[in-house]
């Protein structure tokens, strides 16, 4: 592996690291959660430097774009724990380090000691490896079914071998949709909705205090009432 | 074949400095002189009243649900496209068909007025 | 690279394939009516043409889509007793939702969703397309369990399984990426399916390359970890008191039956497909689980007052007494274990019909005490509920004495003596708790004025579910050997 790549692969790594340590450690929640969003696109760059194209597009699409705006939304759509100052261990933050670290023991031992040999090896190099034993295997000739790597192969793969599978996703999808609808919906007609800053410097003025019921969502005032 | 993408890594590094640059420039050239008036929140000529960070309406996290759906849906769209040109039309019904259930989906949300604003 | 299209072949495919679209059918109905009955009558006619495709395809014995799945009797007789305890649990919920106010149209798309998705669990001969089952089985009853989101206990009913289910499900992926790391490395056959990977087995063994690698135990491991996850499998049971009584009541009775028959039978297919080679690996620690589950199951239940979580941890006593079929790993286990999901779906899906009527608006769950003097109220239906506990117990004469002495039988010839004995104690033990229930009912006073005037809620619906399992469980007790000599037929066959 040439120098080049190692320089990038520790300036990325040092990307993703910082950023996942920030996430941790900073006391503004929303803050932790933009630093989430920087953690994200370093592992994705680290996707794109071991040339597994897709996976990065995948971990920018759902992780950056997607996963990080539902934390968003869910860190905003609660009202109480949005200020600054947050406590940030828990008395027993030891035993998750622990846990933490034996996951982490746990992936990387027998990574190591499966894989030592291959580490220089680029995707591509490993795919063409496996293509090839593949081919010896088979006699010779190319057979139907080989390893995926790159993007187009997956393609291929998903309308072939994985087609089933990739139709039924549809319906899973489908499914996740109604049941998010279905629990959203139900929320949004017990909760109502939040005052706007007009109404809620209309009612301040006339010194009423906002309205909570018992699970802290606001009690919508009638508008004439308001007014 | 990484060298191929050397040119999205210069693009990046020159995406990161243009923006610096000009605020590097002006942090070391401009006056530094602060008072009460100018630190203080401008919203609109009215005194600023409660906190900045407001309750969401539920509401949104719908879309953002909605959204992630679909997301995922581009994510089979993708190489899907990507290896078109050699899988004909087999795999247009075939995508055709998946993007029929999903669509059933979303007529489902539409009708039941998921996506309209209260 | 030229691109050949797969073949299509829709026969394998049939049940789990109509019952998709029938699900689609149903939500698209949804939008057009608000009439509970139209729906459900819909769906119970979809739950009837997909068994009859079953019939159509009875006999085939093939796999499509590059291994994918599988269509063989064994499946189709156990995809017919999940869509019967399917149709059962409409019946269940006919006039339970709008009696707790809960009409809502989609929990009939979403149930068929949850079948389809068992089905094709069944139906599953490869890692990927359990993942998919597991997945689509879970999504539609994690929203089913919430269902009654007024109703707090029921929300965190579904934000506990939820969120256990999501771990569950990472180590179900986690597992799979193991396996095919193992059977990927180094050789031609990459492919996750259960054939390619006991032949890939096979080969590594003849090669003379160690085949008990801790790679691919741990990801066999992770894979029954998520499995036995969905079975409630003791020490994967935690979720099960909770979410069985925070769910609407017919929802409960649907998956403690329905999820554990699918989610066993893809671990029956993954022991004796893929990894029969591990065989002396698994076949004893699983054999230490099953009686864990038996004998925690039994014992805990017996401290319950509450009769949801009463069922919810005999329920998981009786998934260990299926897994006693499914380790044996015979053709005499497969049977052992059908017959006794049959008599288990009757059986528990009629003691729920019973919570079901008595269940007020507004009510979540039921204490013991509340059963006092049903007699008096209502004979038929303590009887049923007399029955039914008997059954559970495995008393003579029942459905539950039938498929406890087969698990038993199996067991038994797979030299597993020592779980036999485990099974037959924790069975005695088990006695004491449903008998308890039926004394209840015939010997003590309702607790209040109050209570003895609370209405009995058995509406038509419920008589025919109720009948429907009184009557299957006494065929299936009395007259065993028509259905012995069918299901060892058919599923012998099958296990060639």
């Amino acid at each position: 592996m040439n120098y080049v790549v190692l320089t990038i692969f520790f300036l990325l790594s040092a990307l993703t690291l910082g950023s996942g340590i920030m996430v941790v450690t900073v006391k503004n929640i929303i803050h932790a959660a933009l630093w989430l969003i920087s953690t994200f696109v370093g592992v994705a760059a680290l996707y794109m430097l071991m040339e597994a194209e897709f996976l990065a597009i995948v971990q920018v699409l759902v992780y950056a774009g997607a996963v990080s705006i539902l934390v968003l939304f869910a860190i905003m759509l609660t009202r109480q724990i949005t200020g600054t100052g947050t406590r940030q261990l828990h008395s027993r933050w030891w035993v998750a380090m622990l846990t933490a670290a034996a996951l982490f023991g746990g992936v990387i031992v027998p990574t190591v000691w499966q894989q030592g040999s291959s580490w220089d090896k680029t995707a591509s190099d490993a795919q063409a490896i496996l293509v090839q034993q593949a081919t010896e295997a088979n006699g010779g000739t190319r057979p139907e079914i080989i390893p995926v790597a790159g993007t187009e192969e997956l393609g291929a793969a998903l309308m072939g071998e994985y087609l089933l599978p990739f139709e039924v996703v549809s319906l899973l999808l489908t499914a996740a949709l109604i049941g998010a609808i279905l629990i959203a919906f139900e929320e949004r007609t017990r909760r109502r909705r939040v005052l706007t800053l007009a109404e809620e410097l209309a009612l301040r003025k006339r010194g009423i205090v906002e309205p909570h019921d018992e699970e802290g969502a606001v009690v919508p005032v009638d508008a004439e009432q308001a007014v | 074949m990484l060298s191929t993408y050397a040119f999205i890594g210069i693009f990046t590094v020159a995406a990161i400095t243009f923006p610096l640059l000009p605020l590097i420039i002006s942090a070391i050239i401009r006056p530094n002189r602060p008072s009460e008036v100018k630190l203080s929140t401008y919203e609109c000529g009215l005194e600023a009243i409660g906190e900045i960070w407001v309750q969401f309406k539920v509401q949104y996290y719908l879309y953002a649900l909605a959204f992630v759906i679909f997301d995922i849906e581009t994510v089979f769209l993708y190489p899907w496209a990507v290896a078109y040109g050699q899988l004909g039309l087999f795999a247009l019904i075939e995508m055709g068909i998946f993007l029929m259930i999903l669509t059933v989906g979303l007529v489902y949300a539409w009708k039941k007025g998921a996506l309209e604003w209260i | 690279m030229p691109f050949n299209p797969p073949s299509i072949d829709l026969t394998v495919l049939g049940m789990p394939a109509l019952l998709m679209a029938w699900g689609m059918l149903v939500l698209l109905i949804d939008l057009f009516t608000s009439n509970q009955r139209v729906l459900a009558t819909v769906s119970l006619i979809g739950l009837i043409a997909t068994a009859g495709v079953g019939l159509l395809t009875w006999g085939t014995q093939r796999t499509a889509f590059f291994d994918m799945v599988v269509l063989d009797n064994f499946g189709t007789v156990v995809n017919w007793i999940l869509l019967g305890a399917t149709a059962l649990s409409i019946l269940l919920a006919l006039d339970y939702l709008p009696r707790q106010n809960l009409m809502r149209g989609e929990f009939y798309a979403l149930l068929l969703f949850a079948t389809s998705g068992m089905l094709l669990l069944v139906q599953a001969n490869d890692l990927v397309m359990i993942f998919i089952g597991v997945e689509l089985l879970s999504i539609s009853l994690y929203v089913l369990t919430g269902f009654a989101v007024p109703r707090i206990s029921s929300g965190e009913a579904a934000m506990k399984y939820l969120l256990l289910g999501a771990f569950a499900a990472g180590f179900l992926v986690y597992g799979i990426a193991l396996i095919y790391g193992f059977v990927a490395a180094n050789d031609a056959i990459s492919s996750t399916s259960l054939t390619a990977i006991s032949q890939d087995l096979a080969a590594k063994q003849a090669a003379g390359i160690a085949i008990n690698d801790p790679i691919i135990l741990t990801g066999l491991g992770f894979v029954l970890i998520a499995l036995g996850f969905k079975v409630s499998m003791v020490p994967f049971h935690a979720w099960t008191p909770d979410v069985y009584e925070g769910a609407p009541t017919p929802i409960t009775a649907y998956m403690s039956v329905t999820t554990k028959g699918a989610a066993l039978v893809a671990i029956i297919r993954l022991l004796t497909v893929a990894f029969a080679a591990l065989r002396p690996e698994w076949q004893f620690i699983f054999a230490i689980l099953a009686a864990l589950t038996m004998t925690y199951g039994n014992i805990v239940a017996i401290a319950q007052k509450n009769l949801k979580r009463m069922l919810a941890y005999s329920s998981i006593a009786h998934a260990g007494y299926m897994l006693m079929g499914v380790l044996s790993a015979s053709p005499l286990g497969a049977s052992a274990f059908v017959i006794y999901l049959v008599a288990y779906a009757l059986t528990n899906i009629g003691a729920f019909a019973v919570l079901t009527t008595l269940e007020n608006r507004g009510m979540a769950a039921l204490e013991l005490q509340d059963l006092r003097g049903l007699y008096r109220r209502h004979p038929w239906l303590s009887v049923a509920m007399v029955i039914f506990m008997f059954s559970l117990a495995g008393v003579p004469l029942t459905a539950g004495f039938m498929g406890k002495f087969a698990v038993f039988q199996a067991a038994w010839d797979a030299d597993l003596k020592w779980l036999v004995l485990v099974g037959v104690l924790t069975s005695v033990i088990s006695a004491f708790f449903y008998l308890r229930v039926t004394v209840q009912m015939f010997m003590e006073e309702p607790v209040s004025a109050e209570a003895a005037e609370r209405p009995v809620f058995a509406t038509a619906p419920l008589v025919v579910g109720l009948t429907i399992a009184v009557v299957g469980i006494i065929i299936l007790g009395v007259v065993p050997s028509q259905v012995l000599n069918f299901v060892n037929n058919t599923v012998v066959a099958a296990a060639r």
